[in-house]
């Protein structure tokens, strides 16, 4: 029964080697159910070994305890038996579809029906009584789980690469150290490394743009859609330098537009491996020398990157306490930054970096006291990158300290004493990335040379011509009052040190003869002041002036035909001495929408009065304009007998955006005594056409009216 | 109450051992996985105790000169010849597509367009385009990073800056310096890690204020919040011990307080009394740094011209750009300068040419003066407002005058100098300058980048509060790879 069973178990397994000579060449071929089946290999091929190693255990278990489940364990076998089957054949279903190594393939392919072989065998051992039957099936089961372990690796290598377990037990590859151009091998060690950086993204195993593929040598010499595209000893003839040289904005240039470009020197290299190369492993040694060449080749040297070491905390501890700072540049590594916190240095402390000497590669010595001296240590820090020695006593001395130290690439010595030649004199030695010297003792002329010459930046400051001269500012003025009863002291502030300040008292243009500003000014009567400041490499300034109004009349009471609106402060606001500001909610002005000012005012006896001056405030955005016309009356009476006495048009281009604050002044005639005067400020009453809020009425601002 | 029986709770011996053994056996299980990592982690020399930088940074420190209000990038930096051709004309609706308008245009009757006043050069070597009114800026292209194509969420300037600063529109988040300032921690003790400058703009004087939330710590440990250097006599306020207080005195004074707190500490365990100690010990360093760095006396002739005349006027922009320098030359890691005024709803010409005046020279002169000591290369400038503005006149259109509404759609900004490409220009906006026509760059992704630069991953940079991880850029942002060095 149970051959019978099996009979067409083996003779499909038969049947399936006989066609099964080679795996079939071509997936097109094969029906879409039978590769549909294929990928339920997967799925299947866990069950024949899950319910093997369950059957073990309970074997095992069962003979431990005597009570042997012999049933179980036959059925068991039967259900490993059958899924193993199935799991061969989907998986030759499944390597119909191609793309597998096929060494891998064939080993996995044997040992796979091996097992399912070994397994049935068990299936069939488990229900045997004789002796040595039941002798033989315990090692035969162990053959099993040991066959079964190795068609199961070699399907994972299938799928992971063979690589895949041991990757991260293996410790990391350590990177192959170049330190002779000689060495270097013009394709791997160059060429494939611009390709890696510049075309890879896209012409890679998955990602093949025009069918072509740059990751290695073969798949770079196989060519694209188009055919070859390097000819070996020909650049000229080569498509992947056509393309690369024709210009950014043809479709065809590579890279393309967008994606980071080859630089000069790369699109050099490359035409060099084309034309010098006889074969793609030609090396550097084997290739016709030049300048240009081994200048460009230095970057693709690999150096032994030496592992640093943890520093101990203790070392950080002590050089914390000379007045360092430490700090990692990231958590977890050893590199150390490290910068000199206070003013005053010593040897001791820079001594005490050494036990650091690994760690430290970014080093600030910056404002200190430094002096040559105390930087012979530096040169023990062997991985220093980055050393800051600006704004300190060092000279060219210094610079003879560090000409040993080869891993360093920034430099700055702002505000040393270094000179020409001890830059040079380095620059000779070792290979800087940048140097700043801006404010040392290097001329303009050896900045020039000296770039020239190495392949580094220099940095002297900014260039001649960036600042134009320009006008200094105007003194402010600390007087913020402009009226005043009795006298007043003017204070002015220059702002800038070594200004000159000069100023007049009759608002006469100010020039360097005029009056020189030392103490504050003191006037006690009204005065015009202009004042305008000079200083060295600069404009003078505009002239400021400011009339200063000595008031002599005050005014006793008041009566006001408008009030002012009522978010303002009431119209005793309009003889408090005291001037607004451009901000016309700052409480001193008061604002009138649509009305006049209309006020009549009591100076207590008659008095003479020559100029009635309005300060008004207008800002047409705001709807603010000027008034259209100031009208003065005088009477010796409060209520009648007024007569005009003096009158002033107010014509403003109004459409100015900004701010303005004017005093307007009405001109008594000569003589004008009296105890009463009215001051009509006309409200426009509409605005303009032009304004945006045409038709509307406007309003007038004024914070103060003054009788002098 | 409820707060402190928790804390005995805490403390009960369950909880005690529990700890402990989780302690213990945690230690272990790290120790297995990295043999070195949970044993170095105080050696990590961060004085913030985070493992941070994540990857090693290309900048150390940030100077971010926030323009506030909204420059007008199209009378920048942004030419746009067809806006010129198209003057007077609407708006089409296929360009706005349905964009949401402030209450201060959405009821506009038409929106005409309106090109600049301004006439627009190429500069440099990069060929940027740099408008008439930004003299200085256009010398310095060569060493700019524009982004043109920046947009953001917000069309009102507080969630606009909100925005910016803390990463969401609602207020209560930490503000860019002091996520800074809590994940990187100090390089000079001496001096606040985040330092905050700020400005009003002559172009219009009277715009809106800014709020101290805006450098704000959030949820943070108020270690962090930015301190606000003023340009009067006491330049941080409270600092100045009173009359006839030695500073003996004080340090006494400070040892006393600090031996109370700490008695309190060990009790309750509040976090924020550790706080308060090292706050009153960093005011009592302040009381001989600060003097120190505010005095720009000190700074030559030849500086001073750089910067501007108004370098010398303490308040003004140009003088906290002098300021920022000397602050990065003392390692603060965040300066952070508030230029106000940029909002220029109408009468734009004369506003913006006074507006760009403020901050030309002085914002070219930093860069400058920061690349010749050698600092630009570890220092990010970044400059850039809220939002931009529209490419439509809001009020009336004249020949002479126009006004721009609040735009979020696209605006610019430039970058300089700690690892970002130098000479370039990154996206593009359409031809009407009104949406970002290639490679955009949100305010998230700005962040991303900016703290990148740091060394700092925005994703996994986070801050639990409330039962929630915070992050600045909250659920988006991409670092733009583009960009950088």
């Amino acid at each position: 029964m149970m051959i019978k069973n099996l009979k067409p178990q083996i003779i499909f397994i038969i049947c399936l080697l006989a066609f099964n000579t080679t795996y079939a060449n071509n997936a097109e071929d094969v029906p879409r159910f039978v590769l549909a089946l294929g990928r339920f290999h997967p799925l299947i091929l866990h069950l024949p070994i899950g319910a093997l190693l369950l059957t073990f255990f309970l074997d095992i278990i069962g003979r431990l305890k005597k009570n042997y489940p012999k049933t179980t364990i036959k059925y068991a076998l039967g259900f490993s038996s059958f899924f193993s089957i199935l799991a061969c054949i989907f998986g030759y279903f499944l390597s119909l579809e191609g793309g597998y190594s096929e060494d891998v393939l064939d080993l996995h392919f044997w040992t796979g029906i091996a097992s399912a072989i070994l397994i049935t065998a068990l299936f069939l051992l488990a229900n045997k009584k004789e002796k040595h039957a039941k002798r033989l099936f315990f090692p035969l089961f162990v053959t099993t789980i040991i066959g079964i372990s190795v068609a199961g690796h070699f399907g994972s290598v299938l799928t992971h690469g063979d690589n895949y377990i041991t990757e991260y037990i293996k410790p990391l590859p350590k990177a192959k150290t170049i330190t002779h151009i000689d060495s270097l091998n013009m394709y791997d060690d160059v060429v494939l490394k611009i390709f890696d950086n510049k075309c890879i993204e896209c012409h890679n195993t998955s990602k093949r743009k025009g069918e072509l593929a740059l990751h290695s040598k073969e798949s770079t010499l196989k060519g694209g859609e188009s055919g070859d595209v390097i000819e070996l000893g020909n650049a000229g003839n080569s498509m992947l330098y056509e393309h690369i040289l024709l210009p950014i904005s043809d479709e065809k240039h590579m890279p393309p537009e967008g994606k980071p470009q080859l630089t000069k020197d790369e699109i050099w290299l490359i035409q060099y491996w084309l034309n010098r190369s006889e074969n793609i492993d030609t090396k550097v040694i084997a290739m016709p020398k030049s300048d240009t060449l081994n200048k460009l080749l230095n970057k693709y040297l690999v150096f032994n990157k030496k592992q640093i070491e943890e520093a101990s905390f203790s070392d950080i501890q002590a050089v914390e306490a000379t007045g360092f700072l430490v700090r990692k540049l990231v958590p977890n590594k050893p590199e150390l930054w490290v910068k000199f916190n206070k003013d005053s240095i010593t040897k001791k402390s820079v001594k005490e970096l050494v036990n650091l000497r690994e760690q430290i590669v970014e080093l600030d010595l910056s404002n200190s006291t430094l002096t040559d001296n105390m930087t012979s240590e530096i040169k023990k820090l062997k991985n220093l990158e980055k050393l800051n020695l600006s704004n300190t006593d060092i000279t060219d001395k210094t610079l003879l300290n560090i000409k040993e130290s080869k891993s360093l690439n920034t430099l700055n010595l702002v505000k040393t004493s270094i000179s020409d030649k001890g830059l040079e004199s380095l620059l000779s030695s070792i290979d800087l990335e940048r140097v700043y010297v801006w404010e040392t003792n290097v001329t303009k002329n050896a900045v020039e040379q000296i770039q020239n010459k190495f392949n580094v930046n220099l940095n002297n400051g900014v260039s001649e011509g960036f600042v134009k001269i320009t006008q200094i500012k105007a003194p402010v003025l600390l007087t913020k009052n402009t009226l005043f009863t009795d006298t007043l002291s003017i204070k002015l502030d220059p702002k800038l040190k070594g200004t000159k300040v000069f100023y007049t008292l009759d608002g006469a243009e100010p020039d360097s003869t005029s009056l020189v500003y030392k103490d504050p000014i003191l006037i006690n009567a009204t005065t015009s002041i202009a004042i305008k400041a000079y200083k060295k490499g600069w404009l003078p300034s505009e002239t400021k002036k400011e009339d200063f109004i000595k008031v002599t009349h005050k005014v006793v009471d008041y009566t006001i035909v408008h009030k002012p609106e009522t978010q303002y402060f009431g119209p005793k606001k309009l003889f408090d001495f005291k001037l607004g500001s451009e901000n016309f909610k700052d409480e001193k002005w008061n604002g009138y929408l649509g009305n006049d000012l209309n006020t009549t005012m009591d100076l207590g006896e008659p008095k003479t009065v020559n100029t009635v001056t309005v300060n008004c405030l207008g800002r047409s955005r705001d709807w603010i304009l000027f008034p259209k016309n100031i009208k003065v009356f005088a009477s010796s009476n409060k209520t009648s007998g007024f007569k005009l006495v003096g009158s002033l048009s107010i014509v403003e281009d109004e459409k100015q955006e900004s701010t303005l604050i004017k005093k307007f002044n009405v001109k008594m005639p000569e003589n004008t005594k009296a105890q009463y005067f009215k001051v009509i400020a006309a409200n426009p009453k509409v605005l303009p056409k032009w304004h945006e809020g045409a038709g509307n009425p406007p309003w007038i601002f004024i914070d103060e009216i003054i009788l002098w | 109450m409820e707060e402190l029986s928790k804390h005995f709770l805490n403390n009960n011996r369950r909880h005690f051992l529990k700890k402990v053994g989780l302690g213990i056996g945690g230690l272990a299980a790290a120790s297995l996985l990295d043999p070195f990592s949970s044993l170095s982690a105080s050696n990590n020399l961060n004085p913030t105790g985070l493992n941070l930088p994540h990857f090693a940074p290309k900048a150390k420190r940030v100077i971010y000169l926030f323009q506030s209000g909204g420059p007008s990038q199209l009378d920048l930096f942004d030419y746009k010849p067809l806006l010129d051709k198209m003057r007077g004309q609407d708006l089409p609706d296929s360009v706005r597509q349905g964009q949401r308008l402030t209450g201060m245009t959405s009821g506009q009757e038409s929106f005409p367009l309106v090109g600049s006043n301004f006439k627009f050069n190429q500069y440099g070597e990069s060929r940027a385009w740099v408008s008439s009114i930004m003299p200085y800026t256009a010398k310095v292209v060569d060493e700019l990073c524009f982004i043109k194509s920046m947009h953001t969420e917000a069309i009102n300037h507080d969630p606009a800056i909100t925005f910016f600063q803390t990463g969401s529109q609602q207020p209560g988040r930490p503000s860019i310096g002091s996520w800074m300032s809590y994940g990187l921690g100090s390089l000079n003790e001496n001096l606040p890690t985040f330092s905050v400058l700020l400005s009003r703009g002559t172009g219009r004087p009277f715009s809106q204020p800014l709020y101290s939330r805006l450098w704000g710590n959030g949820f943070l440990s108020s270690l962090h919040q930015g301190v606000q250097f003023r340009s009067g006599k006491d330049p941080v306020l409270y600092l100045k011990d009173p009359d006839g207080m030695s500073r003996s005195q004080r340090r006494a004074m400070l040892d006393h307080i600090n031996e109370l707190n700490h008695k309190q500490e060990a009790e309750f365990g509040d976090p924020e009394i550790n706080s308060r100690i090292e706050q009153y010990e960093m005011a009592y360093r302040m009381q001989t740094s600060v003097p120190d760095t505010m005095n720009v006396e000190e700074e030559p002739e030849h500086i001073i011209q750089m910067y501007g005349v108004d370098a010398m006027i303490p308040g003004t922009y140009a003088a906290n750009c002098l300021l920022a320098r000397r602050m990065a030359e003392r390692d603060v890691r965040f300066i952070q300068l508030y230029h106000m005024g940029w909002d220029q709803h109408f009468d734009l010409p004369s506003q913006i040419e006074k507006q760009a005046k403020d901050i030309d020279q002085a914002t070219a002169a930093l860069i400058m003066d920061l690349k010749q000591r050698g600092l630009l290369e570890d220092t990010l400038v970044v400059w850039g407002g809220e939002f931009g503005r529209t490419n439509y006149s809001q009020g009336t259109l004249t020949d002479t005058n126009y006004g721009r509404d609040h735009h979020p759609k696209c605006f610019t900004m430039f970058m300089a100098g700690g690892g970002v490409k130098p000479g370039f220009t990154y996206g593009e906006t359409d031809e009407f300058g009104y949406n970002v026509a290639k490679d955009p760059m949100h305010v998230h992704d700005l962040q991303a980048t900016i703290m990148h630069l740091m060394g700092v991953d925005h994703t996994k940079f986070t801050h639990k509060h409330q039962g929630r991880r915070f992050r600045l850029t909250d659920v988006s942002g991409h670092v733009v790879n583009d960009i950088l060095t």
